[in-house]
């Protein structure tokens, strides 16, 4: 993809924003990064409107901005949540609210710039961390995972290297990819809807990535 | 506090035992000997007599070697109230309110050195019991005379009032010393609870301490321009100071998770050497016996003190068991045992990195 891929990041401490402008800088092709300085304002006023993606840490000064995230999420933006925490049910909030993907802290360029990228494509993406939540998810509400789907999940959890997960299970990384991927899908087709969420799983139905009886089985 | 009500329940036991002796002594004896032509047969009463003192002598003696009557104090009691009734059947009905029944007090006396430390209500009831004796012998007599029932029945009340005000101390010493004790206990809590806050306190001090000693000069290097931060090695001891510094403030949560708990003392010590520990947790488990603990972490932990640069640490709680999980570079050498118990291990190797998992099963 030639074309410059902008993001805003909205977090109130100033060295994570400086940091992911140095990782954003130092990627190939870059991502330009508007700072929004902490000030959620920033991503609905020009030049963070425009950006196609918006990075969120969703604790800012307070407890998490469950309600700001909802209305950039029906606004249509992609938002990736970075954030300090990793409790199972911040992130399943997130997650139904509508939000692209949710990374950790802990979880840096490796995961963060590829994350941009797949959000601006509307192609999933799925941390190690997402996936460790997905894996323990007890909801009723959850959806229904496959035995290989499950083991998958955990398996990216503990080793963060798809490679690793490919050697264990005995398969292709990239069908490794496609079970990571196909469980996001599932979970862009539970809960609320949102455009998000319906332009993820849109995108994975063309693709050939999961078919629509995977869905609704 | 607790030995003071010790002490005063001794002396008070004493002081008893020789209100007791004093009283079968001085005045008990002289009316039995005065008397010993008006009972329908003497000898029992002698009998009975000596019973009593004989119980007495045995109290002194527990007294002396400081033990109590324990489950004898009740053949014990039922011995003195057999007492009781026997010498009340020997003493002619019109004797009853006289200086003849000399066991009026004396066997109220020798219930009240039984009963010491016991609760008043079982005084209360066997001095009823033997006051009754005396009653049920007028009763049977024929004797219910109004002056006859008031003659007999101040004794029992001037008697009763001593030995029930004195069952009734000994009953609120103990409840002073039962008191004195759980506020001993609970202050001997207090203390300690205080004593390990201030050495986890002190603990974190010092930690808190070392922690800025080794952060201090890693700040100072980056803002003098002495520590490039794009230089690996300064990266990576920015990265384990930081992570210290994390665990330090996360020590506040009190976590009843001792799994976790070794899990992370194995990550600090693989940060001491150097390694990037990335540790993360998902899902619950419940509390673990030790050998499961074990079998968990021995062969991660094996992996983990054999990386040369970084690690990934997991642990994961799902419905069908929990695992820990290491990642982590460097040709970490030996073979791993494959199941220990409960536990399964996996190994997965791939060039440079090394993948041990240890499963339990629930």
């Amino acid at each position: 993809m030639a074309e410059l891929i902008t993001a805003v990041i909205v977090d109130d401490h100033p060295a994570i924003a400086a940091g992911v402008r140095a990782w954003c800088a130092a990627a190939l092709p870059p991502v330009e990064l508007i700072d929004a300085e902490g000030r959620i304002a920033r991503a609905w006023t020009e030049p963070g409107a425009s950006a196609q993606v918006v990075i969120f840490d969703l604790q800012l000064n307070g407890p998490p901005a469950f309600r700001e995230l909802e209305r950039l999420v029906d606004a249509g933006r992609q938002v990736i949540v970075y954030s300090g925490r990793s409790d199972r049910d911040t992130v399943l909030t997130c997650l139904d609210l509508g939000v692209f993907t949710y990374l950790t802290k802990a979880e840096g360029p490796d995961h963060l710039i590829p994350a941009i990228r797949a959000a601006a494509a509307d192609l999933p993406y799925t941390s190690p961390s997402l996936g460790g939540v997905m894996s323990t998810d007890r909801r009723p509400s959850r959806p229904q995972l496959s035995e290989r789907e499950m083991e998958t999940l955990v398996a990216w959890f503990e080793s963060d290297s798809k490679r690793l997960v490919a050697g264990k299970l005995g398969v292709s990384i990239k069908t490794v990819e496609t079970y990571i991927d196909r469980v996001r899908i599932k979970y862009a087709n539970t809960g609320r809807p949102a455009r998000t969420k319906a332009a993820l799983v849109e995108r994975a139905i063309q693709d050939g990535l999961i078919a629509m009886e995977d869905l609704t089985g | 506090m607790i030995e003071t009500m010790a002490r005063l329940r001794g002396r008070l036991r004493i002081a008893i035992l020789i209100v007791a002796t004093a009283d079968l002594a001085a005045l008990d004896l002289p009316a039995l000997i005065t008397h010993l032509d008006v009972y329908l047969v003497a000898w029992p009463v002698v009998a009975g007599y000596l019973t009593l003192i004989g119980l007495l002598a045995v109290e002194g003696v527990l007294i002396v070697r400081g033990r109590s009557w324990g489950r004898w104090r009740w053949p014990a009691l039922g011995l003195t109230l057999a007492v009781s009734v026997l010498v009340n059947a020997l003493i002619p009905v019109i004797e009853v309110p006289g200086y003849a029944n000399w066991p009026i007090d004396g066997v109220g006396w020798v219930a009240v050195v039984l009963l010491f430390d016991q609760h008043l209500g079982v005084l209360l009831g066997v001095l009823a019991a033997h006051f009754a004796t005396n009653f049920v012998h007028l009763a049977l007599g024929g004797e219910l005379a109004p002056l006859v029932l008031i003659n007999v029945g101040t004794d029992i009340v001037t008697i009763g009032a001593f030995q029930v005000t004195a069952g009734a101390s000994t009953w609120m010493v103990r409840y002073a010393a039962r008191t004195a004790a759980r506020a001993a206990a609970a202050e001997a809590e207090v203390r300690a609870t205080e004593a390990i806050a201030t050495r986890v306190h002190e603990d974190r001090q010092r930690r808190t301490q070392e922690l800025e000693a080794e952060v201090r000069p890693l700040l100072t290097g980056l803002a003098d321009g002495s520590y490039d931060p794009a230089d690996d090695q300064t990266r990576r001891d920015c990265a384990i100071a930081a992570a210290r510094m994390r665990r330090l403030f996360a020590e506040g949560d009190d976590v009843d998770d001792r799994l976790l708990h070794e899990v992370k003392a194995c990550v600090d010590i693989a940060e001491r050497r150097g390694v990037l520990v990335d540790l993360a947790t998902q899902g619950s488990w419940p509390g673990l016996p030790r050998e499961v603990r074990r079998g968990l972490t021995e062969a991660p932990v094996r992996v983990l003190s054999t990386a040369r640069n970084w690690a990934r640490v997991t642990v994961l709680g799902t419905d069908s068991g929990v695992s820990v999980s290491v990642v982590a570079d460097g040709g970490a050498a030996g073979t791993f045992p494959l199941a220990d118990g409960a536990v399964t291990i996996t190994t997965v190797e791939d060039e440079d990195r090394l993948w041990v998992k240890a499963t339990w099963q629930s």
